[in-house]
């Protein structure tokens, strides 16, 4: 107790309280009402200037204290990005646990470590990141195609669909109309990998109705429509996108082999005729 | 001296005016914001110098291998140790019994010192990677400001002794971003029931505490989880399941503390001193050989737990490695809390079930994370026997309220596993283990109360209206024979009851020799004084003080005013409580 006297500096024992187990304490009873008044104003002032001393020093510190772990996770998220632009998957995710350790409100990093799980083949771990995301961002068009692709990689069909549906009509950052449009085409490609080409052909039809002035995007839908065997549409998307880009090698010679497999079918037909 | 001549020439009792009573309650009230504000302020600097203090020691990214892992935290228990031992004997242990302790034996009294040391060493040994939580700490700084603040302004020893638990719940509120069941914790394992008294004190610190939080943490729950729909009713079985494993798990968990901490207690002082150093090196060894999760307080592995980031065996292993690193922790006396640990553990486990359920039930459609969500739940039920605060617990920490059902069913499982097999709740037997004797608030909980209903009597004494006069009841002698035959009289006045003893009515009736007297109502000549109101649903103890006074209490209907259920006396009373 003696070298550590400066204690009793702060205590003050229970001896005025002791004295009278049930009521007031005696202190404050023995005085007259002026001066209780008084000592309780003082008393409400010391802690009013107590508690602002004190939240100014943890505010001092506080401010300090996220500046170093803001930069803690900045410098964590550039070592993960650096790593993810590597392929270095597994290291991207040790970065970017350590990042979000230090700074788990920046959306981008989480995104970030969710893409770096799916990369570093861990589909569960990074499902449960991008739905932890969705939860926040349900429309976002980004989110729900990775879930999609998740969904798809595990077999959970309905899911993947569902996802698939809503990342073609989701918010996307940057060119949202071609986004939406790529969505919907992947989604295409995932029934007719399913077998379903009659939905397949269905959501063609939904994409060929919002595909945006891009050749690239024209010859895209083009040769799915032959390849489910809609060579008018087929041709009509190819002939769109030589308008637009006429040395749209892939569309010419899509739009060739759409006429030469109509011009086969129209003997045929006429024989069947 | 005789007591009797002692006690006449005592002072008379101190006459304490109501303007100074109103003015303690109004100070307690006001005081309670400003223990909520302080207590607020000291937690997020209490949870600043953790991590400060884990960059620094730990470094900004600790891995397997590191040897700092293994050699930092056994220097730093060999410093806390010391310093526990030699300046601040009184931090050791978790906070919560040593508030209950300033409650029930200290009249409300934690020290400055312990203040400080519990600050200083906690932070120090999470920060060293101890497996121990911040939780409990915060609960005993926040009841330690409460008790300064209440003693330098000068409460008394009743209002004081209440200001601890108020200070308690703001400092775990605050801890927890959670000011329900910090209240809920508060009452269910500090006080051990809900008192009115009290209760606004401890809500307005409580909200008080968790603003200030806030203000710098963010309104964000601790732990973010993708929200669960309950797709599949049957999915309520892998729930029970889990309840059933936590149950068990917690069994473990405490009866090994209470054994190790038993034997590491009854070593000589200076194997005592080496004991949370020995500590750290097992610590630091699981974290050096592969799990460093399990050192600190482990929210960062917890949330990892909730987004399914861990295998089925990597969740196993750190539930069973953090158990072994918080028994030895613990065990050592180092300053910490088991709060976060327990959490920790329900997650791992609650994480493995979820695991299990995705690899070998795939058509069930339960995310990891509401797993690993409920089992935090269901440890802290079964472990800390708080099954109320369980519940809360994890719907405030998650922000998230579609987990009820699952919540409260497991819970109850984990928790009736846990009293089963365990009898005595951990923080009974630890304060045991201390040598202190505080009352069990399960068991304070479960007590049979005695009411004013067990003990209640027909009413066999005479009944007279108050509106009536001496003349009228004495006109026939039939009745004057049957009401001077009884030891006590009831008299319904319009104003409730007065039970009017036999020598009263003799005076009343040789009081009235004229007419004039004798014609007033009974009421009038009884004056103002009436029999206290009681019902039947009341404490049994309630009665005792009225009995010096009034020796038999007539008890009244609820329902319908002025009708007798019966009546209680001290005999009846008496013969009540013991047994007969």
């Amino acid at each position: 107790m003696a070298p550590f006297a400066a204690f009793a500096l702060f205590e003050k024992d229970t001896i005025d309280a002791h004295s009278n187990p049930a009521g007031i304490a005696i202190e404050a009873s023995a005085l007259p009402p002026r001066k209780i008044i008084l000592r309780d104003s003082m008393t409400v002032a010391v802690l009013v200037l107590s508690t602002l001393a004190l939240f100014a020093i943890t505010t001092f510190l506080f401010r300090s204290f996220s500046d170093r772990r803001e930069e803690l996770g900045k410098q964590f998220a550039a070592s993960g990005h650096i790593a993810l632009q590597h392929g270095d998957a597994e290291q991207a995710v040790r970065y970017l646990r350590l990042s979000l350790s230090y700074a788990p409100d920046v959306t981008e990093n989480r995104l970030l470590l969710a893409e770096a799980l799916a990369q570093a083949n861990h589909p569960d771990q990074a499902n449960g990141y991008f739905l932890g995301l969705l939860d926040e961002q349900p429309a976002d068009g980004f989110l729900n195609l990775q879930l999609a692709r998740l969904a798809r990689q595990r077999k959970d069909t309905q899911s993947a669909l569902a996802y698939y549906r809503a990342a073609a009509v989701g918010n996307w950052n940057g060119d949202s109309a071609m986004e939406r449009f790529h969505a919907q085409l992947e989604l295409s490609d995932y029934l007719a990998s399913l077998g379903d080409h009659g939905s397949a052909r269905a959501e063609l039809l939904v994409a060929a109705a919002d595909v945006p002035d891009d050749a690239t995007a024209d010859t895209a839908i083009g040769q799915r429509f032959e390849q489910t065997n809609d060579l008018s549409n087929a041709l009509k998307f190819f002939k769109r996108a030589l308008e637009q880009d006429p040395k749209d090698m892939q569309a010419l010679q899509g739009a060739r082999r759409v006429i030469g497999e109509m011009g086969e079918a129209m003997p045929a037909e006429g024989t069947q005729q | 001296m005789s007591v009797e001549a002692a006690l006449a020439e005592a002072p008379p009792p101190l006459q304490v005016s109501d303007s100074l009573v109103m003015r303690e309650e109004r100070l307690f009230l006001l005081l309670s914001i400003f223990v909520g504000v302080i207590s607020g302020l000291l937690v997020v600097s209490f949870r600043m110098a953790i991590e400060w203090l884990s960059i620094l020691l730990l470094g900004v990214a600790p891995a397997p291998g590191q040897k700092r892992l293994f050699l930092i935290p056994a220097a730093v228990g060999l410093v806390v140790a010391v310093l526990t031992r030699y300046v601040f004997p009184g931090v050791r242990g978790s906070g919560v019994n040593q508030t209950k302790a300033a409650l029930y034996i200290h009249n409300g009294y934690i020290s400055v010192r312990t203040v400080i040391g519990k600050f200083l060493l906690s932070a120090l040994a999470i920060g060293s990677g101890q497996s121990l939580g911040p939780e409990d700490p915060s609960l005993q700084i926040g009841a330690g400001v409460a008790s300064l603040i209440g003693r330098r302004v000068g409460l008394s020893r009743a209002r004081l002794r209440l200001f601890a638990p108020v200070g308690a719940a703001a400092g775990l509120a605050a801890a927890f971003n959670a000011p329900i069941s910090a209240i809920l914790f508060v009452i269910e394992e500090v006080i051990g029931k809900w008192t009115a008294g009290v209760l606004g004190s401890i809500v307005l610190a409580a909200v008080a505490s968790v603003a200030v939080a806030r203000w710098f943490w963010g309104a964000e729950p601790m732990f973010r989880i993708p929200s669960i729909t309950l797709r599949d009713p049957r999915e309520l079985l892998a729930y029970s399941v889990l309840g059933i494993i936590g149950g068990f798990a917690s069994l473990i968990f405490a009866k090994s503390l209470g054994y190790l901490r038993t034997k590491l207690r009854s070593q000589p002082q200076w194997r005592q001193i080496l004991q949370p150093s020995i500590a750290g090196l097992i610590v630091g060894c699981i974290g050096y050989f592969g799990l460093p999760e399990v050192m600190g307080a482990g929210y960062g592995a917890i949330d990892q737990a909730m987004h399914a980031q861990f295998a089925l065996k990597m969740l196993l292993l750190l539930a069973i490695f953090k158990i072994i690193a918080t028994i030895v922790s613990f065990s050592s006396g180092t300053p910490g809390g088991m709060f976060a640990p327990t959490l920790f553990i329900g997650a791992m486990l609650g994480g493995a079930v979820g695991s299990f359920e995705r690899i070998f039930f795939p058509h069930l459609t339960g995310s990891i994370g509401s797993y690993a969500l409920v089992g935090m739940g269901v440890l802290f039920a079964a472990f800390l026997r708080v099954p109320l605060t369980s519940v809360f617990m994890v719907l405030e920490v998650s922000g998230n309220y579609s987990i009820i059902l699952p919540v409260i069913l497991a819970n109850t499982i984990a928790y009736l596993i846990s009293r089963s097999l365990q009898p005595v709740p951990i923080f009974e037997l630890l304060t045991q283990q201390d040598g202190l004797y505080l009352p069990s608030m399960e068991e304070a909980r479960e007590e049979n109360e005695l009411r004013l209903e067990d003990a209640l009597e027909p009413v066999n004494y005479p009944v007279v209206a108050g509106s009536e006069s001496i003349q009228q009841i004495l006109a026939s002698p039939n009745e004057k024979q049957r009401l001077l035959d009884s030891s006590y009289i009831l008299v319904q006045c319009s104003d409730g009851w007065y039970t009017a003893r036999k020598d009263e009515l003799e005076r009343m009736i040789s009081e009235s020799p004229d007419k004039s007297t004798a014609q007033q109502p009974l009421e009038n000549r009884l004056g103002k004084e009436r029999t206290p109101i009681v019902f039947p649903d009341q404490p049994l103890a309630n009665a005792l003080s009225y009995f010096q006074r009034w020796p038999v209490l007539p008890v009244s209907n609820r329902a319908v005013r002025g009708v007798l259920e019966g009546v209680v006396s001290f005999d009846g009373v008496l013969r009540r409580y013991q047994g007969s």
